[in-house]
Protein backbone atom coordinates (compact mmCIF):
# COMPACT_ATOMS: atom_id res chain seq x y z
CA UNK A 1 0.00 0.00 0.00
CA UNK A 2 1.18 3.21 -1.54
CA UNK A 3 1.29 6.18 1.60
CA UNK A 4 3.09 8.71 -0.21
CA UNK A 5 1.00 12.14 -0.12
CA UNK A 6 0.73 14.52 -2.86
CA UNK A 7 -1.99 16.68 -4.36
CA UNK A 8 -4.77 14.87 -4.67
CA UNK A 9 -6.71 17.39 -6.60
CA UNK A 10 -9.75 19.50 -5.10
CA UNK A 11 -13.28 19.37 -4.16
CA UNK A 12 -15.29 22.24 -5.70
CA UNK A 13 -13.00 25.10 -4.85
CA UNK A 14 -11.33 23.21 -1.79
CA UNK A 15 -7.74 21.02 -1.79
CA UNK A 16 -8.58 18.02 -0.93
CA UNK A 17 -6.06 16.13 2.06
CA UNK A 18 -3.10 14.32 0.98
CA UNK A 19 -3.98 11.07 1.23
CA UNK A 20 -7.17 9.02 1.41
CA UNK A 21 -6.85 7.79 5.16
CA UNK A 22 -6.26 11.50 6.03
CA UNK A 23 -9.94 12.61 3.91
CA UNK A 24 -11.79 9.55 5.12
CA UNK A 25 -10.52 10.17 9.24
CA UNK A 26 -11.51 14.25 8.98
CA UNK A 27 -14.98 13.01 7.15
CA UNK A 28 -15.42 11.36 9.85
CA UNK A 29 -14.58 14.32 11.99
CA UNK A 30 -16.97 16.12 10.40
CA UNK A 31 -20.20 13.71 10.88
CA UNK A 32 -19.08 14.14 14.44
CA UNK A 33 -19.06 17.20 14.76
CA UNK A 34 -22.78 16.89 12.94
CA UNK A 35 -24.05 15.04 15.29
CA UNK A 36 -22.39 16.67 18.63
CA UNK A 37 -23.35 20.36 17.29
CA UNK A 38 -27.29 19.44 15.53
CA UNK A 39 -28.31 16.70 18.71
CA UNK A 40 -26.29 16.93 21.15
CA UNK A 41 -26.36 20.43 21.62
CA UNK A 42 -30.05 21.08 21.75
CA UNK A 43 -30.29 18.26 24.89
CA UNK A 44 -27.52 20.13 26.72
CA UNK A 45 -29.11 23.85 25.96
CA UNK A 46 -32.85 22.16 27.09
CA UNK A 47 -32.05 20.55 29.76
CA UNK A 48 -29.46 23.62 31.17
CA UNK A 49 -32.45 25.72 29.96
CA UNK A 50 -34.81 23.67 32.23
CA UNK A 51 -32.38 23.40 35.30
CA UNK A 52 -31.26 26.68 35.58
CA UNK A 53 -34.75 28.05 35.63
CA UNK A 54 -35.63 25.84 38.34
CA UNK A 55 -32.63 27.11 40.35
CA UNK A 56 -33.30 31.13 39.75
CA UNK A 57 -36.75 30.44 40.64
CA UNK A 58 -36.24 29.08 44.59
CA UNK A 59 -32.60 31.21 44.98
CA UNK A 60 -32.60 34.42 42.84
CA UNK A 61 -36.50 34.87 41.70
CA UNK A 62 -36.04 38.94 41.84
CA UNK A 63 -32.77 39.10 39.91
CA UNK A 64 -32.50 41.06 36.98
CA UNK A 65 -29.14 39.74 35.83
CA UNK A 66 -28.21 36.28 35.28
CA UNK A 67 -25.00 35.48 36.61
CA UNK A 68 -22.54 33.23 34.41
CA UNK A 69 -21.55 31.11 37.20
CA UNK A 70 -24.77 30.70 38.22
CA UNK A 71 -25.37 29.13 34.57
CA UNK A 72 -22.76 27.08 34.52
CA UNK A 73 -22.64 25.42 37.59
CA UNK A 74 -26.31 24.36 36.73
CA UNK A 75 -25.61 23.56 32.93
CA UNK A 76 -22.49 21.30 34.49
CA UNK A 77 -24.72 19.29 36.21
CA UNK A 78 -25.87 16.91 33.86
CA UNK A 79 -23.42 14.38 32.58
CA UNK A 80 -24.43 14.94 28.90
CA UNK A 81 -23.05 18.48 29.46
CA UNK A 82 -19.32 17.24 30.19
CA UNK A 83 -19.93 14.49 27.79
CA UNK A 84 -20.66 17.51 25.20
CA UNK A 85 -17.80 19.68 26.53
CA UNK A 86 -14.91 16.57 25.87
CA UNK A 87 -16.74 15.58 22.66
CA UNK A 88 -16.60 18.85 21.15
CA UNK A 89 -12.91 19.81 22.67
CA UNK A 90 -11.96 16.42 21.21
CA UNK A 91 -13.53 16.70 17.82
CA UNK A 92 -11.50 20.33 17.30
CA UNK A 93 -8.50 18.61 18.12
CA UNK A 94 -8.75 16.11 16.07
CA UNK A 95 -9.91 18.12 13.08
CA UNK A 96 -6.92 20.74 13.30
CA UNK A 97 -4.14 18.03 13.81
CA UNK A 98 -5.21 15.97 10.84
CA UNK A 99 -5.74 18.65 8.34
CA UNK A 100 -2.36 20.20 9.51
CA UNK A 101 -0.81 17.30 9.47
CA UNK A 102 -2.28 16.07 5.99
CA UNK A 103 -0.99 19.55 4.14
CA UNK A 104 2.35 19.26 5.90
CA UNK A 105 3.21 16.21 3.61
CA UNK A 106 2.88 18.31 0.50
CA UNK A 107 4.31 21.47 2.31
CA UNK A 108 7.19 22.15 -0.46
CA UNK A 109 4.19 22.34 -3.44
CA UNK A 110 1.81 23.97 -1.27
CA UNK A 111 4.48 26.74 -0.48
CA UNK A 112 6.39 26.94 -4.22
CA UNK A 113 2.40 27.28 -5.52
CA UNK A 114 1.86 30.65 -3.37
CA UNK A 115 5.31 32.25 -4.09
CA UNK A 116 4.57 31.81 -7.61
CA UNK A 117 1.28 33.53 -7.30
CA UNK A 118 2.34 36.14 -5.94
CA UNK A 119 3.59 38.07 -9.17
CA UNK A 120 0.58 37.03 -11.11
CA UNK A 121 -2.49 38.22 -11.53
CA UNK A 122 -5.50 39.08 -11.58
CA UNK A 123 -5.54 40.97 -8.50
CA UNK A 124 -2.62 41.97 -6.37
CA UNK A 125 -0.87 41.06 -2.94
CA UNK A 126 0.39 44.02 -0.98
CA UNK A 127 2.25 43.42 2.45
CA UNK A 128 5.48 45.20 3.85
CA UNK A 129 8.12 42.74 5.17
CA UNK A 130 8.43 44.79 7.94
CA UNK A 131 5.14 44.43 9.36
CA UNK A 132 4.92 43.75 13.21
CA UNK A 133 2.12 41.32 13.42
CA UNK A 134 0.75 42.76 17.48
CA UNK A 135 0.94 39.83 20.10
CA UNK A 136 -3.07 40.15 20.21
CA UNK A 137 -3.78 38.25 17.49
CA UNK A 138 -1.12 35.61 17.76
CA UNK A 139 -3.46 33.21 19.19
CA UNK A 140 -4.65 29.71 18.02
CA UNK A 141 -7.95 31.37 17.41
CA UNK A 142 -10.49 27.97 17.36
CA UNK A 143 -7.69 25.81 18.37
CA UNK A 144 -5.91 26.15 14.92
CA UNK A 145 -2.36 24.98 15.04
CA UNK A 146 0.13 28.17 14.73
CA UNK A 147 -3.33 30.07 14.73
CA UNK A 148 -3.62 32.82 12.06
CA UNK A 149 -0.08 34.24 12.23
CA UNK A 150 2.43 31.52 12.79
CA UNK A 151 2.17 29.10 10.29
CA UNK A 152 3.24 29.28 6.73
CA UNK A 153 0.60 26.43 5.70
CA UNK A 154 -2.51 28.79 7.77
CA UNK A 155 -4.47 29.11 4.59
CA UNK A 156 -4.83 25.88 3.50
CA UNK A 157 -5.39 24.58 6.88
CA UNK A 158 -7.55 27.05 7.99
CA UNK A 159 -9.56 26.17 4.29
CA UNK A 160 -10.51 22.46 4.82
CA UNK A 161 -10.73 22.90 8.67
CA UNK A 162 -13.55 25.13 7.89
CA UNK A 163 -15.14 22.92 5.38
CA UNK A 164 -15.20 19.88 8.69
CA UNK A 165 -15.88 23.35 10.89
CA UNK A 166 -19.15 24.09 8.54
CA UNK A 167 -20.75 20.47 8.76
CA UNK A 168 -19.17 20.15 5.17
CA UNK A 169 -20.73 23.30 3.47
CA UNK A 170 -17.48 25.04 2.58
CA UNK A 171 -15.92 23.33 -0.80
CA UNK A 172 -18.00 26.52 -2.96
CA UNK A 173 -17.76 29.49 -0.41
CA UNK A 174 -21.10 28.72 0.28
CA UNK A 175 -21.61 30.72 3.19
CA UNK A 176 -19.53 33.67 2.06
CA UNK A 177 -21.60 33.92 -1.54
CA UNK A 178 -24.31 34.09 0.91
CA UNK A 179 -22.94 36.95 2.74
CA UNK A 180 -21.51 38.74 -0.19
CA UNK A 181 -24.95 38.85 -1.45
CA UNK A 182 -26.52 40.04 2.22
CA UNK A 183 -23.82 42.91 1.94
CA UNK A 184 -26.01 46.31 2.06
CA UNK A 185 -25.00 48.55 -0.54
CA UNK A 186 -25.19 52.48 0.25
CA UNK A 187 -27.24 54.46 -2.02
CA UNK A 188 -25.58 56.17 -4.79
CA UNK A 189 -22.60 55.35 -6.33
CA UNK A 190 -20.46 51.72 -4.97
CA UNK A 191 -17.15 51.85 -7.15
CA UNK A 192 -15.54 50.38 -3.73
CA UNK A 193 -15.90 47.56 -1.36
CA UNK A 194 -13.62 46.49 1.34
CA UNK A 195 -13.37 43.16 3.01
CA UNK A 196 -11.91 43.59 6.77
CA UNK A 197 -10.69 40.41 8.48
CA UNK A 198 -10.76 38.63 4.87
CA UNK A 199 -9.25 35.39 5.92
CA UNK A 200 -8.69 33.44 3.03
CA UNK A 201 -10.77 36.14 0.72
CA UNK A 202 -13.72 33.87 0.48
CA UNK A 203 -15.89 36.62 0.99
CA UNK A 204 -13.93 38.89 -0.88
CA UNK A 205 -14.02 36.62 -4.05
CA UNK A 206 -17.21 36.25 -3.91
CA UNK A 207 -17.95 40.13 -3.57
CA UNK A 208 -16.27 40.52 -7.06
CA UNK A 209 -18.27 37.53 -8.44
CA UNK A 210 -21.17 39.75 -7.88
CA UNK A 211 -20.05 42.83 -8.36
CA UNK A 212 -17.83 42.26 -11.44
CA UNK A 213 -17.82 45.93 -12.00
CA UNK A 214 -16.71 47.29 -8.14
CA UNK A 215 -13.18 47.32 -7.06
CA UNK A 216 -12.83 44.77 -4.01
CA UNK A 217 -10.19 44.94 -1.09
CA UNK A 218 -9.29 42.36 1.44
CA UNK A 219 -7.27 43.00 4.20
CA UNK A 220 -6.21 41.27 7.18
CA UNK A 221 -3.20 41.00 9.58
CA UNK A 222 -2.40 37.45 8.78
CA UNK A 223 0.13 36.89 5.66
CA UNK A 224 -0.21 33.56 5.08
CA UNK A 225 -3.92 33.54 5.47
CA UNK A 226 -3.42 36.77 2.26
CA UNK A 227 -1.06 34.46 0.68
CA UNK A 228 -2.99 31.82 0.27
CA UNK A 229 -6.16 33.69 -0.57
CA UNK A 230 -4.36 35.69 -3.81
CA UNK A 231 -3.15 32.18 -4.84
CA UNK A 232 -7.12 31.22 -4.79
CA UNK A 233 -7.97 34.47 -6.34
CA UNK A 234 -5.64 33.44 -8.89
CA UNK A 235 -6.79 30.31 -9.79
CA UNK A 236 -10.32 31.82 -10.19
CA UNK A 237 -8.97 34.40 -11.89
CA UNK A 238 -10.68 37.03 -9.40
CA UNK A 239 -9.41 40.32 -9.56
CA UNK A 240 -9.20 41.40 -5.76
CA UNK A 241 -6.68 43.46 -4.45
CA UNK A 242 -5.38 41.95 -0.91
CA UNK A 243 -3.37 43.50 1.98
CA UNK A 244 -1.89 43.06 5.13
CA UNK A 245 -2.46 46.07 7.75
CA UNK A 246 -4.37 46.45 10.57
CA UNK A 247 -8.15 46.66 11.19
CA UNK A 248 -7.60 49.32 13.34
CA UNK A 249 -4.81 51.44 11.39
CA UNK A 250 -5.92 51.10 7.80
CA UNK A 251 -3.63 52.64 4.85
CA UNK A 252 -6.40 54.12 2.95
CA UNK A 253 -7.37 57.63 2.81
CA UNK A 254 -10.28 59.34 4.08
CA UNK A 255 -13.89 58.09 2.27
CA UNK A 256 -12.50 55.69 -0.15
CA UNK A 257 -15.07 53.32 0.31
CA UNK A 258 -18.42 52.85 -0.40
CA UNK A 259 -19.50 49.78 1.52
CA UNK A 260 -17.34 47.77 3.96
CA UNK A 261 -17.90 44.26 5.02
CA UNK A 262 -16.57 42.73 8.10
CA UNK A 263 -17.31 39.10 8.88
CA UNK A 264 -16.60 37.02 12.67
CA UNK A 265 -14.25 39.79 13.64
CA UNK A 266 -15.22 41.76 16.69
CA UNK A 267 -15.18 38.59 18.83
CA UNK A 268 -11.63 38.19 17.82
CA UNK A 269 -9.99 40.42 18.60
CA UNK A 270 -9.03 42.54 21.98
CA UNK A 271 -11.58 44.37 23.48
CA UNK A 272 -10.04 47.94 23.22
CA UNK A 273 -9.45 47.75 19.91
CA UNK A 274 -13.44 47.17 18.81
CA UNK A 275 -13.55 51.08 19.21
CA UNK A 276 -10.44 51.29 17.44
CA UNK A 277 -11.81 49.74 14.56
CA UNK A 278 -14.97 51.08 14.88
CA UNK A 279 -13.56 54.09 14.39
CA UNK A 280 -11.26 53.46 11.92
CA UNK A 281 -13.88 51.73 9.60
CA UNK A 282 -16.28 55.29 10.13
CA UNK A 283 -13.03 56.92 8.69
CA UNK A 284 -12.70 54.64 5.54
CA UNK A 285 -16.37 55.38 4.77
CA UNK A 286 -17.68 58.22 2.55
CA UNK A 287 -20.58 59.91 4.22
CA UNK A 288 -23.36 57.50 3.09
CA UNK A 289 -21.34 54.58 3.37
CA UNK A 290 -22.67 50.86 4.46
CA UNK A 291 -21.11 48.88 7.05
CA UNK A 292 -22.23 45.41 7.50
CA UNK A 293 -21.72 43.19 10.32
CA UNK A 294 -22.16 39.82 11.01
CA UNK A 295 -21.19 38.37 14.40
CA UNK A 296 -21.69 36.98 17.68
CA UNK A 297 -24.92 38.54 19.72
CA UNK A 298 -24.54 40.93 22.05
CA UNK A 299 -26.62 40.62 25.36
CA UNK A 300 -28.07 43.18 25.03
CA UNK A 301 -30.55 43.60 27.93
CA UNK A 302 -29.94 40.52 28.92
CA UNK A 303 -31.33 38.90 26.12
CA UNK A 304 -29.41 36.20 25.37
CA UNK A 305 -30.69 32.97 26.69
CA UNK A 306 -28.31 31.05 29.23
CA UNK A 307 -27.46 28.22 26.40
CA UNK A 308 -25.98 31.13 24.13
CA UNK A 309 -23.98 32.32 27.23
CA UNK A 310 -23.05 29.30 28.43
CA UNK A 311 -21.88 28.12 25.05
CA UNK A 312 -20.06 31.49 24.32
CA UNK A 313 -18.22 31.10 27.63
CA UNK A 314 -17.04 27.62 27.09
CA UNK A 315 -16.54 28.22 23.37
CA UNK A 316 -14.14 31.27 24.63
CA UNK A 317 -12.06 29.13 27.27
CA UNK A 318 -12.25 26.08 25.01
CA UNK A 319 -11.41 27.07 21.77
CA UNK A 320 -9.44 29.62 22.38
CA UNK A 321 -11.80 32.59 21.77
CA UNK A 322 -10.07 34.68 24.07
CA UNK A 323 -11.99 38.24 23.60
CA UNK A 324 -15.82 36.51 22.82
CA UNK A 325 -17.03 36.79 25.81
CA UNK A 326 -15.73 40.43 26.21
CA UNK A 327 -17.50 41.21 23.32
CA UNK A 328 -20.73 39.84 23.46
CA UNK A 329 -21.36 42.01 26.86
CA UNK A 330 -19.80 44.87 25.48
CA UNK A 331 -22.21 48.13 24.18
CA UNK A 332 -21.39 47.23 20.82
CA UNK A 333 -24.01 49.03 19.16
CA UNK A 334 -23.44 52.57 21.56
CA UNK A 335 -20.18 51.96 20.19
CA UNK A 336 -20.71 52.64 16.73
CA UNK A 337 -23.60 55.05 17.41
CA UNK A 338 -21.23 57.22 19.26
CA UNK A 339 -18.49 56.52 15.97
CA UNK A 340 -21.13 58.37 14.60
CA UNK A 341 -22.72 55.27 12.68
CA UNK A 342 -26.55 55.39 12.30
CA UNK A 343 -27.07 51.83 12.94
CA UNK A 344 -30.39 49.30 12.17
CA UNK A 345 -30.80 45.38 11.86
CA UNK A 346 -29.29 43.59 8.84
CA UNK A 347 -30.67 41.15 6.42
CA UNK A 348 -31.24 37.69 8.06
CA UNK A 349 -28.70 34.96 7.27
CA UNK A 350 -28.80 31.34 7.31
CA UNK A 351 -27.09 31.16 10.63
CA UNK A 352 -29.91 32.01 13.17
CA UNK A 353 -26.67 32.32 15.74
CA UNK A 354 -25.47 35.40 14.28
CA UNK A 355 -26.59 38.92 14.56
CA UNK A 356 -26.64 41.48 11.73
CA UNK A 357 -26.20 45.19 11.41
CA UNK A 358 -25.99 47.71 9.29
CA UNK A 359 -23.96 50.97 10.16
CA UNK A 360 -24.43 53.82 7.62
CA UNK A 361 -22.16 56.40 7.83
CA UNK A 362 -24.44 59.69 7.66
CA UNK A 363 -24.56 61.44 4.41
CA UNK B 1 8.30 37.92 -1.73
CA UNK B 2 8.77 37.60 1.96
CA UNK B 3 11.52 35.71 3.38
CA UNK B 4 11.10 31.62 3.24
CA UNK B 5 8.58 30.69 5.65
CA UNK B 6 9.89 28.25 8.49
CA UNK B 7 7.27 25.29 8.26
CA UNK B 8 7.37 23.88 11.91
CA UNK B 9 6.89 19.97 11.38
CA UNK B 10 5.26 19.85 15.23
CA UNK B 11 2.75 22.33 14.86
CA UNK B 12 -0.45 20.40 16.16
CA UNK B 13 1.04 17.38 18.12
CA UNK B 14 -0.01 19.39 21.37
CA UNK B 15 -2.68 21.84 20.84
CA UNK B 16 -2.94 25.13 22.67
CA UNK B 17 -1.38 23.67 25.97
CA UNK B 18 -2.29 20.74 28.25
CA UNK B 19 -5.21 18.86 26.70
CA UNK B 20 -8.44 19.80 28.58
CA UNK B 21 -10.39 17.92 31.48
CA UNK B 22 -13.94 18.49 32.01
CA UNK B 23 -14.73 14.97 34.09
CA UNK B 24 -13.96 15.11 37.82
CA UNK B 25 -11.94 12.54 37.31
CA UNK B 26 -9.55 12.58 34.35
CA UNK B 27 -9.54 9.18 32.75
CA UNK B 28 -13.20 9.53 31.87
CA UNK B 29 -11.94 12.42 29.56
CA UNK B 30 -8.97 9.55 28.25
CA UNK B 31 -11.51 6.98 27.51
CA UNK B 32 -13.69 9.23 25.74
CA UNK B 33 -10.77 10.21 23.72
CA UNK B 34 -9.97 7.17 22.87
CA UNK B 35 -13.22 6.00 21.87
CA UNK B 36 -13.55 8.83 19.88
CA UNK B 37 -10.13 8.10 17.84
CA UNK B 38 -11.42 4.60 17.90
CA UNK B 39 -14.69 5.39 16.35
CA UNK B 40 -12.79 7.48 13.78
CA UNK B 41 -9.84 4.86 12.92
CA UNK B 42 -12.23 2.35 12.33
CA UNK B 43 -14.39 4.65 10.05
CA UNK B 44 -10.80 5.68 7.79
CA UNK B 45 -10.06 1.43 7.50
CA UNK B 46 -13.66 0.74 6.24
CA UNK B 47 -13.60 3.99 3.98
CA UNK B 48 -10.28 2.47 2.37
CA UNK B 49 -11.73 -0.52 2.07
CA UNK B 50 -14.92 0.21 0.29
CA UNK B 51 -12.63 1.65 -2.14
CA UNK B 52 -10.50 -0.71 -2.54
CA UNK B 53 -13.07 -3.64 -3.07
CA UNK B 54 -14.82 -1.05 -5.87
CA UNK B 55 -11.57 -1.23 -7.38
CA UNK B 56 -10.93 -4.60 -7.41
CA UNK B 57 -14.26 -5.69 -8.35
CA UNK B 58 -14.10 -3.24 -11.85
CA UNK B 59 -10.72 -4.58 -12.50
CA UNK B 60 -12.43 -8.28 -12.43
CA UNK B 61 -10.58 -9.44 -9.15
CA UNK B 62 -12.06 -11.68 -5.87
CA UNK B 63 -10.90 -9.71 -3.25
CA UNK B 64 -12.56 -11.90 -0.56
CA UNK B 65 -10.51 -15.40 -1.96
CA UNK B 66 -7.38 -13.51 -3.02
CA UNK B 67 -7.28 -11.98 0.92
CA UNK B 68 -8.00 -15.31 2.70
CA UNK B 69 -5.06 -16.71 0.87
CA UNK B 70 -2.77 -14.32 1.24
CA UNK B 71 0.30 -14.97 3.57
CA UNK B 72 2.48 -12.09 4.65
CA UNK B 73 6.00 -11.90 4.27
CA UNK B 74 8.77 -10.00 6.61
CA UNK B 75 8.70 -7.07 4.94
CA UNK B 76 5.07 -6.57 5.09
CA UNK B 77 4.27 -7.84 8.70
CA UNK B 78 7.27 -5.12 9.77
CA UNK B 79 5.26 -2.20 7.85
CA UNK B 80 1.79 -3.52 9.54
CA UNK B 81 3.81 -3.97 12.81
CA UNK B 82 4.50 -0.19 12.13
CA UNK B 83 0.96 1.31 11.37
CA UNK B 84 -0.34 -1.02 14.66
CA UNK B 85 2.36 0.96 16.81
CA UNK B 86 -0.06 4.42 15.91
CA UNK B 87 -2.52 3.83 15.79
CA UNK B 88 -2.11 1.99 19.19
CA UNK B 89 -0.47 5.74 19.90
CA UNK B 90 -3.03 7.83 18.30
CA UNK B 91 -6.07 5.93 20.06
CA UNK B 92 -4.24 5.88 24.09
CA UNK B 93 -2.43 9.12 23.82
CA UNK B 94 -5.00 10.86 25.73
CA UNK B 95 -4.07 8.85 28.95
CA UNK B 96 -0.13 10.06 28.52
CA UNK B 97 -1.22 13.79 27.66
CA UNK B 98 -3.50 15.65 30.73
CA UNK B 99 -1.80 16.29 34.20
CA UNK B 100 -3.21 14.53 37.08
CA UNK B 101 -4.22 17.83 39.28
CA UNK B 102 -6.67 20.64 39.81
CA UNK B 103 -5.05 22.73 37.51
CA UNK B 104 -6.15 21.77 34.23
CA UNK B 105 -9.84 22.62 35.19
CA UNK B 106 -11.28 25.34 33.24
CA UNK B 107 -8.14 27.37 33.24
CA UNK B 108 -7.78 30.17 30.68
CA UNK B 109 -6.76 29.75 27.16
CA UNK B 110 -2.90 30.13 27.35
CA UNK B 111 -1.87 32.39 23.88
CA UNK B 112 0.06 31.03 21.63
CA UNK B 113 2.83 34.21 22.59
CA UNK B 114 2.81 32.55 25.76
CA UNK B 115 3.21 29.21 25.01
CA UNK B 116 6.19 30.03 22.38
CA UNK B 117 7.71 32.16 24.72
Amino acid sequence: MSNTAKNRGYIGLLPRPTKLADESYLEYVQSFRKMIIQDMFPVVSEGGEERYTAWKTKHKPNANIDELEDIKREYRKAPVTLTWQRFLRSQQEMMWRQTRNSFLGDAENLLAKMDSAESKGPGKLIYDKDFVVPNYTRQEIHLQPGGYTDDPLAGVVFHYGTMVFYEGTNDQDQLHMELAELTTKPDGKCDRILDIACSIGQASTALKKINPDVEVTGLDVSLPLLRYAHSRAVDQRIDVTFQQALAEDMPYEDGHFDAVLSYLLYHEVAEEKIEEIVKEVYRVLRPGGTFSIFDFPNNHGQTLPSSYRFLIDFDSRNNCEPYSVAFVHCDFMGILSRAGFEVSDGPVTSNPFLQSIVATKKA
Amino acid sequence: MADKPIVDPALGIEINGAGRQYFENVVIDNLMDAIVEMSATLWTVRDRQIVLEKILEENGIDAGALIEAHIPNGTDLAVRSSERDDMVQRIFRSFMRRPTDAAAFDADVPSLREITD
